[in-house]
């Protein structure tokens, strides 16, 4: 099912990367190990942006996870842990979108230099429960979602109206069928009405 | 025809050299090439080069044997080879001899009629001081020559004044023993425009074999022989040459309307305006051919491109073409970096494959295809999404309308279901009203039937009492 595991934001030094913030997700897996799967996909994280050119974007197969990193051209990285079946391009975009805001909120000249406590980007754990669902992170995939939803409904609507169309048909049977028998009535009545003996 | 049969006469008692002189004097005037290109036939002029030691009898023969070909257009500077040629060969045979003192001579010829580009009297040159130049041209000739060893050592100048004056004579003489100088006019002007038609044909067949030339050249399939340069000069040289022709038979044409205002001859006439229509429509079919030749290339062209771009296309190009996704101000900077993360470190990124040192290679390899790819992914990606959302949305228009369509049928439906039941109301109404009617009526005659009836029994009981 999808999940995102970890959200990170790097900068990328001329010798290392340095971790700005980070925010993780584990409640899928047992107590014991998430200290471990923390400290792992931290160095996961730092790896992958040590080793990506500015610029680029990198999606990396890792066990059961998919590793989706953006170093952007000021040396600003992103990456983002999930698993198998979270859309690359959702990944991506998200990543994208959280870069931006990163910028806008923390001054550019803290990057290279701050340690994690000192930056202010408190957001991040909120984007990530936001972005589990990776409809709610693309506005294209919802967009997506939406009118697939749409034709959906539409498609019932018009068997809808096929089936009113039937009734009508049937309707009409039945009008007719009543017209003419009230007439035959008239016309009975009419012609007893007539002959006016009674004996 | 008759100008040819007197060239024929001619040249049994002169050399070939003299007779291929008259003909092309129009051809010279026409082609800015060099003075002596009509001298040299090109058999001759292999034999020269086959032999350090040349047989002139054989060349002589070849020159005579070529006297109906007056194939004129030769490109080459055949007459300055030769005379390299032959002053770089001290020969001391008769034969090489005559040949030698030929080439001045027949030189001294065409150098005179070429010089000589009247447009409109190709033949009616200055033959008046055409001795007295002809010695001026001869020195001249004669002096660029260093390496000339032996002079002439007979004396042909009878000969050459002869073929000089069958030169002269040729139009003029016939005009002169025909009395009538209307006739003569006419007869001059005809052989004038059969020597321009003439002329032209040739010309039309050489472009021809040149069009035929660069057909093959152009159907060339092949990616890696192909000869782009030949192509064009020959498609250069054919373009030409259809513009010269197409000013020539324009040319033939103002010539062949001159005939007509001064020949009476009606089959004269006729006879040149259908050479005319015969040599526009040859130029104009040779014309439509290359042009078809021109797009056939071109054709092939884009197939060589295509091919070329599908076997040898990298994702070196894709990446290069992509357009950055992320924010516009991040736009121009993730171009040009994209554009420098060609030449990108291999080894740091493949960093959970773990690669050994002999897979390195083959890895960058991959690393750098799979690099480009996302890259290129990514946005593909998104242009896909936002083509499948533009055609749901199309979609969703599309069956929206059929709704309203069957809504728009259905609603006649519901109109008549209306009017039947508004029918059957009526007539229930009406038949309602009738039996009320018949129920009153019915009721009625009941009542008046009770009462005499009652009567009618009151009586006979009364009846029967009574008598008994």
């Amino acid at each position: 099912m999808v999940r995102v595991f970890s959200l990170s934001v790097f900068y990328k030094g001329a010798t290392e990367a340095r971790l700005l913030k980070t925010t993780s997700d584990l409640q899928s897996f047992p107590f014991f190990q998430r200290g471990t799967v923390n400290e792992f996909m931290t160095f996961a994280s730092r790896t992958i942006v040590e080793r990506t050119q500015p610029a680029l974007r990198q999606s990396v197969k890792q066990d059961a996870y998919m590793c989706h990193v953006y170093v952007r051209a000021d040396n600003l990285a992103g990456v983002l842990i999930a698993d198998h079946e979270y859309p690359q391009r959702v990944a991506h975009t998200l990543i994208t979108k959280i870069l931006d805001d990163f910028t806008a909120k923390v001054a550019a000249g803290l990057w290279p230099n701050a340690s994690e406590s000192q930056i202010p980007f408190d957001a991040l754990p909120a984007f990530l429960q936001r972005y589990q669902d990776p409809k709610e992170a693309d506005p294209l995939l919802k967009m997506q979602s939406d009118l697939d939803e749409t034709k959906i409904i539409l498609k019932n609507t018009i068997e809808a109206v096929l089936k009113r169309g039937e009734n009508l048909e049937d309707m009409v049977n039945k009008s007719e069928q009543l017209s003419m028998q009230s007439k035959a009535f008239y016309k009975t009545a009419k012609k007893t009405n007539s002959c006016c003996s009674f004996a | 025809m008759q100008t040819r049969r007197r060239h024929q006469q001619t040249d049994q008692e002169y050399t070939s050299n003299y007779s291929s002189v008259p003909h092309p004097s129009s051809e010279q005037q026409q082609q800015q090439q060099q003075q002596h290109s009509t001298l040299i036939q090109p058999g001759q002029q292999q034999f020269l080069y086959a032999a350090q030691q040349p047989t002139f009898e054989a060349a002589i023969n070849i020159g005579e044997a070529q006297l109906a070909a007056d194939d004129a257009d030769d490109k080459y500077d055949k007459a300055a080879r030769q005379w390299n040629l032959f002053s770089g060969i001290s020969s001391r045979s008769g034969q090489a001899l005559r040949s030698f003192i030929q080439q001045p001579l027949s030189a001294a010829a065409a150098v005179i009629t070429g010089n000589h580009p009247q447009q409109g009297d190709n033949n009616n040159c200055n033959f008046d001081n055409f001795a007295a130049q002809s010695e001026t041209e001869l020195d001249l000739i004669s002096e660029p020559q260093q390496e000339v060893f032996i002079m002439a050592a007979r004396d042909r100048t009878g000969e050459f004044a002869n073929a000089i004056r069958s030169l002269q004579s040729r139009n003029i003489t016939r005009a002169v023993n025909i009395r009538d100088p209307r006739k003569a006019k006419q007869v001059q002007s005809y052989s004038e425009f059969m020597m321009v038609a003439r002329f032209i044909g040739k010309n039309i067949a050489s472009t021809y074999a040149k069009l035929e030339k660069l057909t093959m050249l152009a159907k060339k399939k092949s990616l890696f022989d192909d000869r782009p340069q030949e192509i064009q000069e020959l498609t250069y040289i054919i373009k030409g040459d259809l513009n010269a022709l197409n000013q020539q038979i324009a040319r033939l044409q103002d010539i062949s309307k001159d005939q007509r205002r001064t020949t009476n001859g009606k089959h004269l006439v006729s006879h040149s305006s259908n050479m005319v229509l015969a040599l526009q429509s040859k130029l104009a079919s040779m014309s439509t051919d290359f042009k078809q030749i021109l797009e056939v290339r071109t054709e092939n062209l884009k197939h060589q491109k295509t091919r070329r771009d599908h076997f040898s296309q990298g994702p070196g190009p894709l990446a290069a073409h992509t357009v950055s996704p992320s924010t516009a101000k991040q736009g121009s900077l993730l171009l040009s970096e994209e554009n420098q993360a060609v030449s990108i470190d291999m080894s740091d990124t493949s960093p959970l494959l773990g690669p050994s040192p002999a897979r390195l290679q083959q890895q960058q390899q991959q690393q750098q295809l799979a690099i480009y790819d996302e890259s290129d992914t990514y946005v593909q990606q998104r242009a896909e999404t936002m083509q499948n959302i533009e055609s749901t949305i199309v979609e969703l228009g599309g069956i929206f309308q059929q709704l309203a369509h069957m809504v728009k049928e259905q609603e006649e439906i519901v109109e008549r279901i209306d009017t039947n039941v508004a029918d059957a109301e009526l007539n229930i109404e009406a038949a309602h009203g009738e039996i009320l009617k018949y129920f009153q009526s019915v009721s009625k005659n009941r009542w008046l039937m009770i009462k005499i009836f009652g009567v009618l029994i009151f009586f006979f009981l009364f009846f029967v009492v009574f008598m008994s």
